[in-house]
Formats: structure tokens, C-alpha cells, sequence
């Protein structure tokens, strides 16, 4: 418990040292035969390493493992997902995701990455990918599984 | 309490019941299929190494390899269009083709799991299986008592058609239904996380130490150490990522290896969560317990059949209750309990006449079977009626009640008064009202004393009812003649007399309709009515059954007194008789070897059963009689069934002439051959008078001794059965 405390604290301290810009994500599923897909969206650095989660769509913990290179960065670097997680998301709809990004991170060879998952069926490791850069706002970005698109905005 | 539970769970959840186990049983055959499946292969002493290595030769972009219960082994690769599953051969490495879930397969299991309407569609399985569980055990308690306890669990069991459908399913497939009830219910709580998988956070990780010239996986000796059999899955290092590692995990840990130095860079015992899932989906799905999954399948298939008989029963009882009497007040509400001990039904119309009388008088009456005793907490008074089975037995309707007057466990506030009815001619006259009179005297007040009703009479009746009537305060008064039975006129054709030499007047009388409708068919073993004139109680005689011509046969002895074979003795040729028929499937022959015994008159079933016996199944007969010169009947026909084959063996004993035996004695002196028979299945059926019933019984009884078996042991399996008048 107090560590918890303490982590937020120290993450509500963070944006007052380093500039934060809020930036929008609109997703949109895809037409597919299953249940809502979970999927989660992160960043990596210019050689591909894992940075940091942004966002969990699906609040079911047992289902995490599915997303498995993810959960693999997960285990190395464990970070508190309660406050970036929300609903999974069915064939067909679409969410708009909010998350504050590191002003360091745009346009500094960082990328969005997103892995996808539906029970039963297969995992997507790399559904899309969203370079965090000026020339990719506003574009369509088409995902490779269970994702049509995504759109990013800044 | 129980019953009523187990019936409006039952039929509340009727649909989802029979949905989840028709689909259950649909998914069962997977596994037993999959066991014959090529893809099927033993891991024999082959490392993970070996695998992997020869895997590499055959697919370029691995992404995890996973062994299944049945031992088909997964190959995840990413191919040009996504993730492809490959069925793949261990020791050659290559592709025996692509696994995908056949779609039906897929539909029953979503229609198993969710009814196809996601979280509450589980939500709602989840459910029927804690019913189904609830089923099962208010089902096994109500096995409990209709058996009688643990003894009786494995005994006959007795009752209608569908009721003992429902208990003999019911002792084979409760255990596997329950089984699949617990485990289903168990993956439920799973799934809605109150009970973990073990698999919420990570294990921890590690990354390969540092990024070296690439390695042919097959060369790492961490893979080497691992023998492919204790496997689960091997996940590969992400193709991208040279820091990540080969990630195994067996039955008990996950381990991590350095995808170029191949060290173990760390093992983590897996979560008992984790641990307790795989095994409880194992259990239940059957994967890779072919023989399991053939027993849950098959018991699954049973539900129908208790849907349906359990329908049936429930429908008889509901069509009993209402003719009961109306306006029956519940059991637990009643101030007054009628309970009914019956083997035909008569019995019942005196009871409903009392329960009906007592309503009339303001009082809250439950009108029941015997055999449903309870605590009855709002009665002061507990009225039981009954007749008596055979030599004292307790009556079909009043199964198991002596048994649950003991286990009362309070000493109740109503008082009782137990009526008999029955035959003061046989030995043990209304024996089973004086045993239910005796248990019920230990545990509560007597109210009256016991009263016995000899032959349906009503003015023993109009008595016992005036008595009951003083003790309880009430003006109650009890008019009731039991309705005539309907009955078809018989005509005499044929008479053979015997006997009269030696005092023992005896007379084969053939029926036919005459101009009248046909007579009814009867199985051998079934009783005819005959209702003298002037009387309304019918005397029953044995037919003997299986005549050509469909005629009825009766075979009576004079009896001084005897209403009944006074008028049949008293018929002419050309003179008829008012009779009907009753069924009696207590004295059915069972379809196994038989030994017949019968004295005097006794012989007439048993002349119907081996008319019957067509197949010439192993019959032997002992009768007895008094003088061969004078009462030896069917002598010709016997000889006949001998010459054919239908009688396998014939001994007769005479009690007025030479060495004057019983037929008890021929039996004894077959000792040796007859037990040897019993044991190999036998089935022994008595015909004649009490006394001669008894002897037989000891004689078999001493027989036995020695043998493991015993007449009441026999009796409880059905293969002792007794015709006693």
C-alpha cells in the first residue's frame, strides 16, 4: 500500500519536471469473428526496446499473459496499470485513447506499438506500428490484425 | 424437502441442463478421436534441443512450440499472413499439416461455455453447473432414502417404470456427473477471477546477458538438459529482441535459457493457481485421457434420459397427489397426517374417505404415501393406514417409512393411531401394521391402539373411525364401501376335478367370453378377480396362463367356508362368473434359469411361465401333493413339457402315500445342484400356502449356509419371489 502511494506520488511529480503533450489515439477494430479483443498499446526507442506502457485495453489480468512479448517487457520493467487500463473493445467498434507522452519522446525515434489479442484466436505481436512524429499526425496507420486503423493527434 | 428442491431445480434449469451436457458430450468425442490421430506422438528420450533442432531445418520464424495432453506437438510460426499452427512430426520436423479448430467443434464449445452470449452466457453455465452439482446431491440423499440407507445403495431397486429409470441412472452416472459439475464450476470461478490462474503478473523474466553472433537453438546445452517429455511449451526469443531468452515451461516450472551461451539463466516454480487449472481443465475436458473423456461423454448422455424419466415421475406424482383428495394441505402446514401403506391402491380410497371426512370437519388435513414420513412439525395427530406385503413386508407406497420413524429426531407433539388391513386367514394378519404400530410407539404418543380392518370391511372401518373419533373431539363418522371392481362375465367350458379322494377337492376350471368381448391378456404370474354375487370383495386366484385358445384357466381348491371356491365349485357347464384382472409384476418370471416349487393349486402360474418357454430356458419344477393316485395335477401336460424341453426337470413328493414327503424334501435332496444353479444366476419362485412358504424358505436358507447367499439376500436382488395364499 504505501508503495503505491508512493509511486503516485512520485508520477503526479514527474510533468512538473518534464514538458508532457497530450495525445490522442483513435482505434478502430476491424471486422472479425470472437469476442472483444484485448490489446495494449506501448512505446519503444529507435533500436526497438521496450520504453513504457501507455494504455491496456481489457481489464481481465488472467488474459494478459496472451499478449505475450508485451508481458514479456512487463516482467522485466512491472509498472501499475490501474490507472491506463480500460474496456476491451469488439469486431467492428472503435475507441479514442488520451495519454500524456514525454515532449523528449516526439519526434526522437520513438514509436507506438500495439499487440492484439482475441481468446481462441491469434495473438497479433505487432498489429501496428505509430511512429511518434510529426509526420505521422493525422495520417491513417492500417494495423495488420485485428486493427483497421489507427489514427494519431497531437 | 429435499424432493421438492430437487424437482424445482431440475425443472427451472431444464434447458440449460440439457443444452450443456448434449453439447458436453459432443465435445467429449474430441479427445477420444484426437487419441487415434497421426499427429499423436511419443516423446520417447528426445531432448527440447533435438526438437528444436530439427524444427530450424523445416520453419524459418518460430514463435512458441507447445505440447498437447494428448501428445500432438504445436508449431507456432509466423508466416507471410499472420501466426500459422502447425501440427509437426518431432522427430523429422516437419509440417503433418496445419491445426485449425474444426468451426462446429468451435460452435458447440461457445454454446457450451457462453449459450453464444459472452460473460453472462458463462456467468449463466457457471450456474447451471452449481445446479446441476445441487442435482446431484439432492439426488443422491433422495437414492439414500428410497434405498434405505448405504446397505440398500447397490440393492433391487423397486417402484414404477420411470422412477426406477431414474434411480438405476442415477447410481451409475452420479459420480461423472458430478465430477463434470464441480470441475465446470471450478473454470468458472476462474474465468470470473475468484479463484486466480496463477498467471495475473509475470514471472520475472531475465534477458540474455549479451548479444552475441546468432547460435543454432539446437546446439544450446540448457535445451539439451531438458528431456522434451516434461514439457508443456517452449516460447522462442522474440525475433527482434537479442536480449530476450527461450522460455520453457514444464509441468512445475518455467525456465529461462540464453538464447546464445545456452545457461539457465533462472527457474521460477510455477503458481499453484496455475498448477490447479491445467489439471482441472484436464479433468475436465478429458484432453488427453481418451478413456476419462469416453466415461464423461457417455454419462453426459444420460441427462435426456433423467430429464425425461424425471418428468414422468414428477407428472405421476403430481396426477397422484391431485387424486389424493382435494384441497391436501402441505405437510409441514397439516394438522392432521394421513399416511397410506399400499400395494394396490386399496387402501387409498379408505384413506382419502377419512382425509375427506376430517376436512369436513374443519381440519387441515395432508393426505401422503407412508413410505414419504417426515416431522410433520404443525400435527397433532398422525394417521397411518395400511396393508401388508406378503409375510409381513412393508407394502410398495410405504418403502423405507420404519426406517425414518427412527431417525426422528425430536419426540414429535402429535399422537398416532395405526390401522391394518388385511386377510385374517393368512398367518401374519396385517404383520406390517403391527411393525409400523411398534416403531412409531417408540418415538411418539399412542393415540389409539392398533386396529386392523379384515378384508376391506366396512364396518371395521365405521368402528375404528368411531374411536378415532371420541379420542380426537370430532363427530366423526366413516361410511365407505370400496367400489366394486369393473368386471366382464366369464363362461365355463371346461372342468377337471381331482382330489376328492384324498379330501382336497380341486378343480380345473376353463373360462372363455362367451358371447361377451374378449377376456384380457394376462402374463403368467398377474391374479384374477373373482367377485362373488352379493359380496363387493374380490378373492384372487393364479391363472394358469398361455393357452392356445386364449382361454382362461383357473385352478381352485375347496376351501370349507371359502366363499370364493365355494361359488367357482358350485359352476355347471354353460355358467358364468364375474371376474377381472389384476397385474402383478411382483411375480413376473425373471429372464433367467428358474426353479419352480409349488404345492397343490400353487402350480398354475408356473404352468403359464413354462407354456412360455419357447426358448427353452433352464426350468425345473418341485411340486407337492397329497396322493398321486388322486391330485396329481397336469400330469399329462407335464410330460409333454418334459418330451419338448420347456421343463428341464420334474420332482414330485406326496404327503398321503409311501415315504409321505414334503416338496421341501425334494428340494433338500437336490441340494447340491440347485445352489450350484443359484450361483450361476438362477432365480427361485415359490407358489402355494404360507406354512408350505416357510418351510421351503428354511430349507433354502439351510441350503445355502456356507455359500455367501441367503433367501433374503435373493429376495432384495429378485430372485426369490414368493405367491403366498
Amino acid at each position: 500500500m504505501k508503495t503505491t502511494i508512493l509511486l503516485t506520488l512520485a508520477l503526479a511529480a514527474v510533468p512538473s519536471l518534464a514538458l508532457a503533450t497530450p495525445v490522442g489515439l483513435e482505434v478502430e477494430m476491424g471486422s472479425y469473428m470472437g469476442e472483444e479483443a484485448f490489446f495494449v498499446v506501448y512505446v519503444i526507442d529507435s533500436e526497438g526496446r521496450y520504453a513504457k506502457t501507455l494504455w491496456v485495453a481489457g481489464r481481465d489480468r488472467a488474459y494478459y499473459k496472451e499478449m505475450a512479448r508485451w508481458w514479456k517487457y512487463l516482467a522485466r520493467q512491472p509498472q501499475d496499470l490501474d490507472a491506463i487500463t480500460g474496456a476491451s473493445v469488439g469486431s467492428d467498434e472503435g475507441v479514442t485513447l488520451a495519454f500524456e507522452i514525454d515532449e523528449a519522446m516526439l519526434n526522437a525515434g520513438y514509436s507506438l506499438r500495439i499487440e492484439s489479442a482475441v481468446e481462441e484466436l491469434t495473438v497479433f505481436a505487432e498489429d501496428a506500428v505509430i511512429p511518434l512524429s510529426d509526420a505521422s499526425r493525422g495520417q491513417t496507420i492500417e494495423g495488420s490484425g485485428y486493427i483497421d486503423f489507427v489514427i494519431l493527434n497531437y | 424437502m429435499w424432493r421438492s428442491l430437487h424437482s424445482v431445480l431440475a425443472l427451472a434449469s431444464l434447458v440449460l441442463v440439457l443444452m450443456i451436457s448434449l453439447s458436453g458430450a459432443f465435445l467429449a468425442a474430441g479427445p477420444v478421436v484426437e487419441a487415434f490421430s497421426p499427429a499423436v506422438q511419443q516423446s520417447g528420450d528426445l531432448s527440447v534441443a533435438q526438437v528444436v533442432g530439427v524444427l530450424a531445418q523445416h520453419f524459418d520464424a518460430p514463435d512458441r512450440l507447445d505440447r498437447l495432453p494428448s501428445g500432438a506437438v504445436v508449431l507456432t510460426a509466423i508466416g507471410k499472413t499472420g501466426p500459422e499452427r502447425h501440427l509437426v512430426d518431432i522427430r523429422r520436423g516437419t509440417s503433418l499439416g496445419l491445426q485449425n479448430d474444426d468451426p462446429v467443434t468451435m460452435w458447440v464449445r461457445e454454446l457450451h461455455r457462453s449459450f453464444f452470449v459472452g460473460m453472462n452466457g458463462r456467468l449463466a453455465a457457471g450456474g447451471t453447473a452449481l445446479i446441476m452439482t445441487l442435482l446431484c446431491a439432492t439426488g443422491f440423499l433422495l437414492l439414500l432414502r428410497r434405498q434405505g440407507g448405504w446397505r440398500g445403495l447397490f440393492g433391487a431397486v423397486q417402484g414404477r417404470v420411470f422412477e426406477r429409470l431414474h434411480a438405476i441412472s442415477g447410481r451409475l452416472c452420479l459420480l461423472p456427473l458430478l465430477f463434470m459439475a464441480l470441475t465446470g464450476f471450478y473454470l468458472t470461478l476462474v474465468t470470473f477471477a475468484v479463484i486466480p490462474n496463477g498467471q495475473e503478473t509475470p514471472p520475472a523474466i531475465p534477458e540474455s546477458v549479451a548479444e552475441l553472433d546468432p547460435v543454432a537453438p539446437g546446439t544450446l546445452h540448457g535445451l539439451r538438459d531438458i528431456p522434451f517429455a516434461s514439457i508443456k511449451s517452449v516460447i522462442y526469443p522474440i525475433a527482434g529482441d537479442w536480449f530476450d531468452a527461450f522460455s520453457v515451461t514444464t509441468g512445475s516450472d518455467h525456465v529461462f535459457i540464453d538464447q546464445f551461451t545456452g545457461d539457465v539463466l533462472s527457474q521460477q516454480p510455477l503458481r499453484p493457481g496455475q498448477i490447479g487449472l491445467e489439471w482441472i481443465k484436464a479433468l475436465h475436458t478429458g484432453e488427453g485421457m481418451a478413456p476419462l473423456a469416453a466415461v464423461l461423454g457417455l454419462s453426459a448422455l444420460s441427462v435426456p434420459v433423467f430429464a425425461f424419466s424425471g418428468i414422468a415421475v414428477w407428472l405421476g406424482g403430481r396426477r397422484r397427489a391431485g387424486a389424493r383428495s382435494r384441497g391436501n394441505v402441505a405437510a409441514t402446514l397439516a394438522d392432521i397426517v394421513v399416511l397410506v401403506g399400499s400395494e394396490n391402491g386399496a387402501s387409498w380410497g379408505f384413506a382419502r374417505h377419512l382425509a375427506e371426512q376430517l376436512a369436513a370437519l374443519g381440519r387441515k388435513v395432508h393426505l401422503d404415501a407412508l413410505g414419504s414420513f417426515a416431522e410433520y412439525p404443525e400435527a397433532n395427530a398422525v394417521l397411518v393406514l395400511t396393508s401388508t406385503y406378503g409375510d409381513g413386508d412393508a407394502p410398495k407406497s410405504a418403502a423405507g417409512c420404519l426406517a425414518a420413524v427412527r431417525r426422528l429426531r425430536y419426540r414429535p407433539k402429535w399422537s398416532f393411531a395405526v390401522l391394518g388391513f388385511g386377510d385374517m386367514s393368512f398367518a401374519n394378519y396385517c404383520g406390517f401394521a403391527g411393525d409400523a404400530d411398534a416403531a412409531l410407539a417408540e418415538r411418539a404418543e399412542r393415540l389409539l391402539p392398533l386396529g386392523r380392518v379384515d378384508r376391506e370391511s366396512a364396518q371395521s372401518f365405521r368402528r375404528w373411525g368411531d374411536e378415532l373419533g371420541s379420542a380426537l373431539g370430532l363427530d366423526l363418522r366413516l361410511d365407505y364401501v370400496p367400489p366394486r371392481p369393473p368386471t366382464q362375465r366369464a363362461v365355463l367350458v371346461e372342468r377337471t376335478d381331482y382330489g376328492a379322494a384324498t379330501g382336497t377337492a380341486t378343480a380345473v376350471l376353463v373360462f372363455d367370453a362367451g358371447s361377451g368381448p374378449r377376456l384380457p391378456r394376462c402374463r403368467a404370474g398377474d391374479l384374477v378377480g373373482v367377485v362373488p354375487p352379493g359380496s363387493r370383495v374380490p378373492r384372487y386366484y393364479s391363472p394358469a396362463v398361455g393357452r392356445a385358445d386364449g382361454r382362461l384357466e383357473i385352478c381352485v381348491r375347496l376351501i370349507a367356508g371359502g366363499e370364493g371356491s365355494g361359488l367357482l365349485h358350485g359352476l355347471a357347464m354353460g355358467d358364468s362368473v364375474d371376474l377381472f384382472m389384476r397385474a402383478n409384476p411382483a411375480f413376473h418370471a425373471p429372464k433367467r434359469p428358474l426353479i419352480l416349487v409349488a404345492a397343490g393349486t400353487g402350480i398354475s402360474p408356473f404352468a403359464g411361465m413354462i407354456r412360455a418357454n419357447n426358448r427353452r430356458r433352464d426350468v425345473r419344477l418341485y411340486w407337492g401333493g397329497r396322493d398321486p393316485a388322486s391330485d396329481f395335477l397336469y400330469r399329462d401336460e407335464i410330460e409333454s413339457w418334459l418330451a419338448y424341453g420347456r421343463l428341464a426337470s420334474f420332482a414330485s413328493s406326496f404327503s398321503r402315500v409311501g415315504e409321505c414327503a414334503y416338496v421341501q424334501d425334494r428340494v433338500a435332496e437336490d441340494a447340491a445342484v440347485l445352489v450350484a444353479q443359484i450361483q450361476a444366476g438362477a432365480a427361485v419362485m415359490v407358489c402355494g400356502s404360507t406354512e408350505m412358504a416357510a418351510g421351503v424358505r428354511t430349507t433354502f436358507d439351510a441350503m445355502l449356509v456356507g455359500h455367501g447367499l441367503n433367501v433374503a439376500t435373493l429376495k432384495a436382488r429378485r430372485r426369490y419371489l414368493e405367491e403366498i395364499y
